[in-house]
């Protein structure tokens, strides 16, 4: 039984490996902006351009290793900030309960339904469009999953005695968050990580895919949105970038197989 | 607990009405006005000036919300500026395809990854208990119209079963049973993308937690007694599996909506998602709170439901204050 | 016996099951399954110039004319015409079997009503037109309308198609408010095919109109429009033979599907959103560094347009000769932007004498540029261009709402991109851009905020004479002009792209009515 967790995990890793590849060595490997340098268009790959060259002449291999790193940084980002607003109100909401607890729960509701392309048109028509707006837009929406797990785990932990007792003891909510229960939720949050970031990806592929992604910086989502025409005419400007992003998504997903974990969802 | 049901259901009034005010402030805050989209690529002054007294949007923003609400509140939420027409008239005719793709999708993907989910921690052998999370998962990862393009060119081009896009045939109307069949044809491919993406979460939930189950003492108790692994799996160790499944199933409503928009541009599907985008796209402000509001009902609903079964499955947890 | 019933009933719907699979099914109606990409809300062409309207809505109705391929009138309501010699009487005879759909006869009170209350209110580009030229419209018999006008204008004939002027029916439409009136879902119209059905975000149906005025068409029994938001989706469903016409194919398909010999391709300039279209960079004469001549200059000579045509529009268009575009070949002045070739050197040149020196990030200069995302394409080619001569051009998409109120009501931009369709005639996409009383919160008019007494003057007079040569001449001072002062730097004109199956033939895919002689 472990070791099908191990190989999983290794596959995971292996499809994982030309994102890890362009975050170290991206910049040796593609040094001039994706969007500056300009060859010879529809180019097939060959030795020169190993993945070709798109519709404007812009070598593909250069766009999806600084495009991985850009998505990666980006999930990244939104992963931080999400995580950071999910799991204080997490604990805090499944602690206190109560009102407290109502009130946070509601307020993950609003906040899960407003659409989040049209907060992301509204951010970015005020303060212009950007990647680092669209990061801190993404995760504070996008925190309410990881808020629902790790409240439901401290409802469940509360009861338990050491969280009694520590009460019995005297301690105040403040230590018993942070002493007991963090470091009790943590795992369970580390482990979802990967997950998040998965989403975060695929939601700023989508994005970029609407056309509401940031236009100066490369993204896989970029790429495929770019790509999507192209089907017929130029398979390798439409392929490449796709399979790229199917391998890091399959390979973060994969890199968190654990034997016993109850979440897997978000 | 039913005090607990009737404090969450007068609630959701609330919730809506709160959704519904920030929407409003939001989708008028968005720059940009309906005239551009009403207009075509060319406005004369007089037209831009026609169009906004015409929908009273030249009023300040208060009275406007004010007008809107009292509206609301009486069940009237107005004419959409884009298709001229009341917006639950436009709204309804997309509602049921909506659940058409989402509801089956939810349920199918749920059924297929139990089994899934079943048989990898079934059979021990390495190939299905590491192939069908592989698999599952690279599944869930493809761009989705990367996977509704694959499935059109396999199923609908090389194959010829199924047609490509919209919901029913255009070239003939048909009645009746032929209708149904029609348009289950059409919602084949679109139901199998939809399908697929969600296949991996489930597969990988059951399995886990699954495999957690089967370390437990009593599964071992159960085979040591003589049970074959695969009714101690179906008959003990799923059912304390389900738990999460459900908590998970109330969340992915939510997501799916938004989520199908992929899937409705590429099959041509009359979905609620691109109805969305749409109105949007136009500022057409009494379509978007319209759609807002159904989409958020839904989901309140399901989140309660899901809730309430949760709450039911694992006794526990209470709700009470802490101390 | 229950036994019998249960295999009779299987048996019936496996037979269903069957014939339902398989995919000839022969029916003698001729339907005509057309896909485009846009819901079009309404169906009233009259209220509105957007194309998503007019290509639904143009089948339904008609106008007093048609357009042919070389965009020159011919009969259409109206089956003869005469124009009096100072060009300022238009006199038409509309046909005496004109009908509407619901029968009752096409009279000039309709053409009356439909200019007076509704072009002239609602139909932006025929309101700016005509609106303020005609002193009155006679109508002294039920078929014969008069349009009176205050100065002479020739062009008027262009403008009264389908697209541009479509003619409603009074007795419907006086009953209430056209922009809100329940006939906009369920119009009456005269046109060759008459309105069946609307499913919202899905399609429009329509059937032959067998009372037509023209004999012998259209041929077609019924068409069904489809509505396909996406691109591939609409080249799948056309090879595999789901919908035989698309009216827009991206340009990078030309090559592969002109190698199929089951799909025709045809080439336009016009069709029913507008003609002539001309992309264009606006510089906003408002800003500090683009009201610099010469920095204006600059980015036209480091801009490479032959690169555009041949990367974005795939040759499926030209490099703007002049502000004018070709398709108006009267008036446009041939070769006048040669003088801003493509050379970076003179861009460099330019902006070093104006001051602009590199700076550490190998930056002189640093501009932005307002557009909507689907002219994104442009943008990056500018963006390579333009840092080659040490330009940052930094890309700024907004929807369509949101470019709109950015460009034109706060004038938050440095440049912007717009494709601005020229018409039939420059006096009807062409003035607008220029002349100094369109400056404000009016979209796609003077992004610019261009003002020229002399180029005022010279538009106004060109629209009021009616002498043709006369009216090119001025129309060349005015490019000769606006050449000099460049407030917005023209890039390519564009052609549209459709594409039908090889089995049909006949579509007029420049007119608002393209499926009107198909079979």
């Amino acid at each position: 039984m472990v070791s099908k967790i191990w190989i999983s995990r290794w596959f995971g890793i292996f499809l994982l490996l030309p994102s890890i590849i362009s975050i170290f060595f991206g910049w040796w490997m593609a040094p001039t902006s994706f969007f500056i340098e300009s060859q010879e268009a529809f180019q097939v790959p060959s030795t020169e351009f190993l993945m070709g060259t798109d519709d404007l002449g812009r070598d593909i291999f250069s766009g999806v290793v600084q495009g991985l790193r850009n998505s990666i940084f980006v999930s990244l980002g939104v992963t931080f900030i999400s995580y950071t607003l999910g799991i204080a109100l997490g604990i805090i909401s499944g602690l206190l309960g109560g009102i407290t607890d109502q009130l946070c729960l509601k307020f993950s509701e609003i906040i899960m339904i407003l659409p989040r392309f049209l907060i992301i048109i509204l951010a970015t028509s005020f303060v212009g469009q950007g990647i680092l707006i669209l990061i801190i837009v993404l995760g504070l929406f996008s925190w309410t999953s990881i808020y629902r797990i790790i409240r439901s785990e401290i409802l469940s932990l509360r009861t338990r005695e050491y969280i009694l007792a520590a009460k019995a003891l005297g301690s105040n909510v403040g230590r018993i968050s942070i002493r007991h229960l963090f470091p009790a939720v943590f795992p369970t949050a580390a482990a979802i990580m990967p997950l998040s970031m998965c989403h975060a990806i695929m939601t700023e592929a989508g994005l970029s895919f609407l056309g509401l992604g940031d236009p100066e910086i490369v993204s896989i989502g970029y790429l495929i949105s770019n790509s999507n025409q192209f089907l017929f005419s130029g398979w390798w400007i439409f392929t490449f970038p796709g399979l790229l992003l199917t391998m890091t998504v399959a390979g973060l997903m994969l890199v968190m197989f654990k034997e016993n974990e109850s979440a897997g969802s978000l | 607990m039913g005090h607990y049901l009737l404090t969450r259901i007068s609630q959701i009034p609330i919730t809506l009405g709160i959704i519904l005010g920030i929407s409003f402030f939001l989708i008028h805050a968005a720059p940009g006005d309906p005239v551009a989209a009403l207009a075509g690529d060319f406005v004369t002054k007089e037209y831009r000036d026609l169009i906004i007294q015409h929908y009273g949007l030249d009023q300040p923003l208060i009275t406007q919300s004010f007008k809107y609400f009292k509206n609301v509140v009486t069940g009237d939420f107005g004419d959409s500026y884009y298709f001229k027409a009341p917006v639950f008239a436009v709204i309804s005719t997309r509602v049921l395809p909506t659940l058409l793709l989402i509801v089956p999708s939810v349920v199918l993907s749920t059924f297929f990854g139990i089994v899934l989910g079943m048989l990898t921690v079934r059979f021990k052998s390495y190939t299905i208990g590491i192939g069908i999370p592989i698999l599952a998962t690279i599944i869930y990862a493809l761009p989705t119209f990367w996977l509704g393009y694959l499935l059109i060119l396999f199923f609908s081009i090389k194959l010829n079963i199924f047609p490509i896009q919209g919901m029913s045939n255009p070239r003939y109307s048909l009645e009746g049973l032929e209708y149904y069949i029609d348009v289950f044809k059409h919602l084949a491919l679109p139901l199998l993308t939809m399908v697929l993406t969600q296949l991996a979460q489930v597969v990988l939930l059951v399995k886990s937690r699954l495999s957690e189950e089967i370390q437990r003492p009593y599964f071992k108790t159960a085979l040591s007694k003589g049970l074959k692994r695969q009714s101690a799996i179906f008959n003990h160790a799923l059912p304390n599996a389900m738990l999460p499944i459900v908590t998970v199933l109330g969340t992915r409503f939510g997501f799916l909506i938004t989520g199908s928009i992929l899937t409705e541009t590429v099959f041509a599907w009359p979905g609620l998602g691109r109805l969305m985008i749409i109105a949007i796209e136009v500022r057409d402000y009494p379509l978007v709170l319209g759609i807002l509001f159904m989409l958020s009902l839904i989901i309140l609903i399901l989140n309660l439901i899901t809730d309430l079964i949760y709450t039911i499955l694992d006794p526990r947890i209470n709700f009470g204050s802490y101390g | 016996m229950r036994r019998q019933m249960i295999r009779w009933n299987l048996l019936k719907y496996v037979m269903i099951i069957l014939v339902m699979f398989h995919p000839l099914c022969i029916f003698a109606e001729k339907t005509l399954v057309v896909a485009t990409s846009a819901d079009p809300g309404h169906l009233n062409p009259g209220i509105t110039t957007g194309y998503n309207v007019h290509v639904f809505a143009d089948s339904i109705y008609s106008g007093l004319i048609m357009l042919n391929k070389d965009l020159k009138p011919e009969p259409d309501l109206a089956e003869s015409w005469s124009i009096s010699e100072d060009a300022k009487v238009f006199t038409f005879n509309i046909r005496k079997n004109a009908k509407w759909h619901d029968g009752k006869s096409v009279t000039s009170e309709d053409v009356k009503y439909t200019f007076e209350n509704v072009l002239f209110k609602y139909h932006s580009r025929t309101k700016s037109g005509l609106g303020k030229k005609v002193k009155r419209i006679l109508t002294p018999n039920p078929k014969k309308v008069i349009f009176e006008l205050k100065n002479s204008y020739s062009p008027m004939i262009t403008r009264l198609n389908v697209t541009e002027a479509p003619i409603l029916p009074k007795h419907i439409f006086s009953s209430g408010d056209p922009n809100d009136h329940p006939a906009n879902l369920k119009p009456i119209g005269s046109g060759p095919f008459r309105f069946l059905e609307y499913v919202k975000g899905e399609r429009v149906i329509l059937e032959k109109n067998n009372n037509f005025y023209i004999e012998g068409l259209p041929h077609f029994d019924k068409i069904v429009m489809q509505i396909i938001p996406d691109s591939i989706t609409q080249l799948l469903a056309l090879q595999r033979g789901e919908v035989d016409y698309i009216d827009r194919v991206p340009g990078s398909e030309l090559n592969r599907l002109n190698n199929d010999s089951s799909i025709k391709l045809s080439k336009n300039t016009a069709g029913p959103g507008g003609g002539n279209c001309i992309v264009t960079i606006t510089y906003n004469l408002e800003r500090d560094v683009t009201s610099k001549l010469s920095v204006r200059k600059a980015i036209a000579h480091a801009v490479n347009r032959e690169r555009m045509v041949k990367q974005v529009l795939f040759g499926l268009g030209r490099v703007a000769g002049a502000p004018i575009n070709r398709g108006i070949s009267w008036a446009h002045s041939k070769d006048v932007l040669s003088e801003y070739d493509y050379n970076t050197k003179k861009a460099v040149t330019l902006l070093e004498k104006e001051g602009y020196k590199l700076g550490d990030n190998n930056f002189r200069l640093k501009l932005d540029i307002v557009h909507f995302p689907r002219f994104r394409k442009y943008i990056e080619i500018m963006k390579q261009d333009l840092s080659k001569a040490g330009i940052d051009l930094v890309s700024r998409p907004l929807d369509r709402s949101a470019a709109v109120s950015t460009i034109f009501g706060k004038r938050d931009f440095d440049l912007n991109l717009i494709s601005y369709c020229n018409g039939a005639d420059p006096d009807i996409g062409v003035k607008r851009m220029y002349v100094s009383n369109n400056i404000g919160n009016i979209p796609f008019s003077n992004g610019a905020a261009y003002r020229n007494e002399n180029i005022d003057q010279l538009f106004k007079d060109a629209g009021e004479i009616s002498n043709i040569s006369v009216r090119a001449s001025k129309y060349k001072e005015i490019q000769k002009i606006l050449v000099k002062d460049l407030p917005y730097w023209w890039l390519v004109e564009s052609q549209f792209l459709t594409a039908h199956t090889s089995k049909i033939s006949g579509f007029r895919s420049w007119s608002g009515n393209f499926a009107l002689k198909a079979k």
